[in-house]
């Protein structure tokens, strides 16, 4: 946004999420790391993973897990408690069955998590390669379009594309990879810039080779390792940012269900049946916590080895 | 996000459809002479207190009330303020002078005589001048006046002429002879303005500023905020019970509940239903009324399976009405026929589908629809028993019960139900509903602006077929279109009402619609300060009926 | 240094300009007529109403007439009426921008506080508590805001009733104007939308504080007695000032993001639940007032935090730099 150059700060300013890590020595880390075992040193993301296969296997399994579908109104049960029999995380105000619904979202949630951050990554190192490399007027329009896009907050973007193409599912997502992609295209091109000069690329270049060969062959893997673990990050973040919009209104309409929808409607029971809000909540939350995990550790394993 | 849309999403067809009984020839359902001592229902005590009344509905276009875009919810500042010739009387279920005291009216034309000693707000007297003033103001595209303002709700009225004929008597010429007409003289077109005042200042001032002679007039207006009117001590009727009335606008209905809940209100309309047992369990009145509105959904009828009047009467049985209005906390009641109880014209005898999910499978099945063993859709011929139901974003209150419950209760019964959803902003397009290929059954609801059946059921008659109105499912049937011609052609209520009720009768053997509640007005109130607020059946609250202690 | 900033002022507003052009266009591309809404179905049978009501709000002119015809009418302060209030979209973006701004500012002003503070612990504590507190920020960016919302309402306006559930109360206007009142329903939602920037903030201040401790006249101070506390005010404070001011973009983007789930969790009177309903009701005119403010209100900000950085960083104000 600024044209304070960003080299100088440690710290990359557009995605303070992923902050480059100091330098640190490795040495240690190393011998603890053989007395452990490798795969051991890394068991949170073995839980994330478990955590996710789980929901995926029961949403598999929902047609035996649980006694209602998640679209049965059933006005005598409408309000039921946590723990009542046949609904263990109780009713809504139509009598529908939380945890069906909560089933029922799981792969409107996850699709939304992994579409838009692949999408958003693909698309944004695209961009963010070509624009470093080419250089000179090419990276100077690049980045002024990707730095308006930036002008606008998230939502709004969000808004105006769910305003244009409708309100829905595959709507939301375009909007979300929209909004993330150059995020992601600034922070690839400023990979590419640094790796630009290193004397490999020169010396292909000298060679003669073209830039495309160039870009996929010598920039697309030094690149990767980095895409690999924002993409993996953003697949948390845009759970969390669909689920935000669906919130509001502006992603899955109901009667379809996706876990923002269903603190939507929770909330309006929060004072008698605040579980309605909160379970899915929880759910959003530990899915996105789930991948969020398994970036850090790709980073972790990603890092060590360079 | 408030019930606002809602009621414009239906008010908009009703005035279309009412616009499209043209040629029809319709009479009025009663007769032009009022009769003898026919006056306003009960006037409450004249107090000195202070009424606050919230809503969330911002009514568009202001206090004139032949400009604003009157919406049956915020219809109050002009029915506050202004008054037309004559006015409808839901007690009696009859039309009763105002400033008129006696007429008549043939088809095509009506003759007033007008109320003596009458003045506006501003001191400028009421004569007929001022109604001549007022009439061409509206409809007469020849004077000047026409063309500083639009006038939405004009085309209710087949204006063709006004004419003094002397200081008391008033004649309106109609181009086209209806039974409604004099139904819709008594509303928002017709309502009378102060000649000086409307010539004063620019059109969209002063609707924030209208004079009329009714019981109210307004000493503020904060757009979208608060309304303030003081009662008429001039007034030439009884003296309603507020000496002051406010009104809130927010479009947050929690807020104006916080607002009842800590006395900043008085009453407020269509809490929604979470709130309503918060509302009562701090011994607050809730009460319902009925209204002229209606919801279920259309069913396209040009589209297999439902093509078929039997798979129609199925789908109807399938429904758990009783089960949507318990959900609802009584801003709902089931619906089990074509109008709602409360209309005149109601013929219990039409009444039915009451729900029977039995019933519903056997005709299911009768038309070779069925369930496979342990199998959850029917199927026939190796295909599933499919149903596409449309809506539209933006349900709030009641409504957004509809849409679960018909698919819950399909699915009950072995449909398997899709769902398309449209923006608001695009229902009534080719992108919406429009696209008939899309849908079998399109969730949307129906009203009058007047209380005649015939405005109720004008939705089904041929006429109304797209492109010209909004009979999309197709629905066409010419014995009930001529029972709704013979309805209009009645001189008397008796005969206007026999072929309504027969009316009704066909259309529950053809079930072109999937009936599922008629919805209430519900008022919210203090019951330290408020003996009774009654509703217009129209809709709006009867200020001029409320009872405070 | 003035010269830089009178610039980069003619080239914000470029950007403002070319953005109301986009967004003026893009909204009248959206499929769905205004008029479908305001005037219900009526359209479908009165053509003359729909033509009369569209020529008021001119929306039959030429795009390119209608842009200038709008912009000159802005320049002058008017936004043209609300396709669907009917209101001045002056008057109706002129309430809604209070309560925004101040929810933004107290947001903001808690977010860095808490996030300063929190930055340093993590900086400076070890075990556990360090483990903790640095990764908080990442679990706060992916939980919901909306869901933190709801369970401060829960906990604190309906479980212990100590605050309001919801609703903005003015400390100045109104009918009964009460700063006390205002304060306790700014707290919830203040809090609420305070954690995600406090996150941010947290987050680069401990990576300061890793960065600084590398330092060797820190490890001086160490060896020589000073206490951690002092050399993490004196020292790490001034030194995470400068990413912050030079993330401030991120900052106040992911703000308004989240401002607006914040405002609808708590009825809160902003601008962000202002345009999700005007886009939602093709209310044209609003959403163009709505993102012109906000995207001019973006621009200033950023501005503001470049001139900071001019300020508080000596190496960049040689004009070589440029």
């Amino acid at each position: 946004m600024s044209s304070i150059p960003a080299a100088a700060e440690p710290i990359d300013p557009i995605d303070p999420i992923n902050p480059i890590e100091p330098v640190r020595t490795e040495g240690a880390r190393r011998d603890r790391s053989e007395r452990r075992g490798k795969l051991m040193r890394h068991w949170p993301s073995l839980v994330a993973l478990g955590v996710i296969a789980l929901f995926v296997l029961a949403w598999l399994a929902r047609d035996s897990l649980t006694e209602f579908s998640p679209s049965a109104v059933r006005p005598l049960r409408a309000l039921l408690p946590v723990g009542s029999a046949g609904s263990p995380l109780g009713t809504d105000g139509l009598g529908r069955d939380l945890f069906s619904r909560v089933l029922a979202g799981v792969p409107f949630s996850l699709l939304f998590g992994a579409v838009p951050a692949a999408a958003g990554m693909i698309i944004g190192a695209a961009i963010g390669l070509v624009a470093g490399y080419a250089g000179g007027r090419t990276e100077r329009v690049i980045v002024s379009i990707m730095d308006v896009l930036l002008t606008f907050p998230f939502i709004l973007l969000a808004i105006l594309v769910s305003a244009v193409l409708g309100a829905s599912l595959q709507n939301a997502m375009i909007a979300v990879t929209l909004a993330i992609l150059p995020k992601n295209a600034r922070l690839i091109r400023s990979q590419t810039l640094s790796l630009k000069h290193r004397e490999f690329i020169v010396a292909s270049r000298l060679a003669g080779a073209g830039a495309l060969p160039i870009i996929v062959r010598h920039l697309l893997p030094n690149v990767l390792p980095t895409a690999l673990i924002v993409a993996s990050t953003d697949v948390g973040l845009m759970i969390t940012l669909t689920a935000g919009l669906s919130f509001i209104g502006l992603g899955v309409q109901p009667p379809d269900v996706d876990w923002g929808v269903l603190v939507a409607e929770g909330a309006r029971y929060i004072t008698s049946a605040p579980n309605l809000a909160f379970i899915p909540s929880i759910v959003i939350a530990i899915v996105s916590i789930a991948f969020v995990v398994i970036a850090d550790t790709e980073r972790r394993i990603l890092r060590s080895s360079q | 996000m408030g019930s606002w849309r809602t009621h414009l999403r239906i008010l908009g067809p009703i005035i279309a459809g009412v616009l499209l009984i043209t040629a029809c020839g319709q009479t009025p359902p009663q007769s032009g002479t009022p009769s003898a001592g026919a006056t306003s229902s009960a006037a409450a005590t004249a107090t000195n207190k202070t009424f606050v009344y919230g809503f969330t509905q911002n009514p568009v276009g202001g206090c004139d009330g032949t400009q604003a875009l009157v919406l049956a919810t915020t219809g109050n500042c002009p029915l506050l303020v202004q008054e037309s010739l004559i006015r409808y009387d839901d007690k009696v279920k009859a039309i009763v002078p105002a400033l008129a005291t006696s007429w008549t009216y043939d088809g095509l034309s009506a003759t007033f005589k007008l109320r003596q000693n009458v003045k506006f707000h501003d001191g400028t007297p009421f004569n007929a001048d001022a109604v001549v003033f007022n009439y061409r103001r509206v409809w007469d595209t020849t004077f000047d006046q026409n063309k500083l303002a639009k006038f939405p709700n004009a085309p209710t009225i087949p204006f063709k002429s006004v004419e003094k004929i002397d200081e008391q008597t008033i004649k309106v010429n109609f181009t086209t002879s209806r039974a409604d007409t004099m139904l819709f003289m008594t509303t928002w077109p017709a309502l009378i303005q102060s000649p000086t005042a409307v010539q004063k200042m620019p059109a969209a001032e002063y609707t924030f500023k209208a004079i009329g002679t009714g019981p109210y007039k307004i000493t503020a207006y904060q757009d979208n905020a608060r309304i303030e009117l003081d009662r008429n001590e001039d007034y030439w009727g009884p003296k309603p019970a507020a000496a002051k009335i406010v009104l809130v606008i927010k479009q947050d209905a929690s807020a104006l509940v916080n607002d009842l809940l800590s006395g900043a209100i008085d009453a407020m309309r269509d809490p929604s239903i979470e709130q309503i047992d918060q509302i009562k369990a701090r011994n607050l009145t809730v009460d319902t009324s009925p209204s002229l509105i209606f919801y279920g959904a259309q069913i396209n009828s040009m589209k297999p399976p439902l093509d078929n009047v039997t798979m129609r009467q199925a789908i109807n049985y399938a429904i758990d009405k009783d089960a949507v209005a318990a959900l609802s906390k009584g801003a709902a009641k089931a619906m089990y026929g074509a109008i709602p109880e409360i209309m005149r014209e109601y013929n219990p005898d039409a009444q039915s589908y009451k729900y029977d999910k039995a019933k519903a499978g056997q005709l299911l099945d009768s038309q070779g629809w069925t369930l496979p063993a342990g199998g959850k859709v029917r199927m026939k011929g190796g295909q599933p028993l499919t149903l596409s139901v449309i809506q539209r974003t933006g349900y709030s209150g009641v409504t957004t019960l509809l849409t679960p419950a018909i698919i819950s209760n399909l699915q009950d019964v072995g449909v398997e139900v899709k769902t398309v959803t449209v923006e608001q902003a695009l229902q009534y397009t080719d992108q919406g509903y429009f696209d008939t290929s899309k849908w079998n059954l399109g969730i949307g609801g129906w009203s009058a602006v007047i209380p005649d059946a015939s405005a109720m059921l004008a939705l089904w008659q041929t006429a109304n077929l797209r492109p010209a109105g909004l009979n999309m499912g197709g629905y066409s049937n010419p014995q009930f279109d001529a029972k709704m011609k013979e309805a209009a052609a009645a001189l008397d209520d008796a005969t206007h009402d026999r072929a309504l009720k027969e009316a009704q009768v066909i259309l529950k053997n053809d079930a072109p619609w999937l009936w599922v509640f008629q919805q209430q007005n519900v008022v919210a109130y203090n019951p330290a300060k408020v003996a009774a607020a009654p509703f217009r059946l129209q809709g709006n609250l009867d200020l001029l009926n409320l009872a405070l202690k | 240094m003035g010269r830089y900033l009178l610039s980069r002022a003619g080239s914000s507003l470029l950007v403002l300009l070319g953005a109301s052009v986009v967004l003026f266009t893009v909204i009248r591309l959206i499929p769905g007529d205004p008029m479908t809404i305001l005037l219900g179905s009526v359209n479908i049978v009165n053509p003359e109403l729909v033509a009369r009501t569209r020529a008021e709000y001119n929306l039959d002119a030429p795009l390119p007439l209608q842009y200038i015809a709008w912009l000159g009418h802005v320049l002058q302060g008017d936004f043209g009426r609300s396709l669907w209030t009917g209101e001045q979209v002056s008057d109706i973006v002129g309430r809604r921008l209070g309560p925004s701004l101040l929810l933004g500012l107290s947001a903001s002003t808690l977010g860095l506080i808490i996030g300063i503070s929190w930055g340093i612990a993590a900086g400076y504590l070890s075990g556990t508590g360090r483990a903790v507190l640095r990764n908080l920020p990442m679990l706060m960016l992916v939980i919901p805001t909306f869901s933190i919302g709801l369970l401060l309402v829960f906990v604190f306006a309906v479980t212990l009733g100590v605050l309001p559930a919801s609703g903005f109360a003015s400390p100045l206007e109104g009918s009964t104007p009460s700063v006390p009142s205002a304060i306790a329903h700014l707290i919830l939602p203040s809090l609420a939308l305070c954690l995600v920037p406090a996150s941010l903030v947290a987050r680069l201040t401990y990576a300061t504080v890793d960065e600084i401790e590398q330092e060797e006249f820190i490890r001086t101070a160490r060896a020589l007695g000073v206490p951690r506390l002092r050399i993490a005010i004196q020292h790490s404070l001034p030194n995470v000032l400068l990413p912050i001011i030079t993330t401030g973009g991120l900052l106040i983007s992911a703000l308004i993001t989240n401002a607006v789930l914040i405002e609808t969790v708590f009825s809160w009177p902003g601008i962000g639940t202002m345009m999700v309903s005007a886009v939602q009701q093709r209310d044209y005119t609003v959403v163009q007032a709505g993102i012109l403010v906000v995207a001019t209100a973006y621009v200033l900000t950023s501005l503001a935090v470049d001139a900071l950085y001019l300020v508080a960083d000596p190496r960049v104000r040689t004009p070589a730099q440029e």
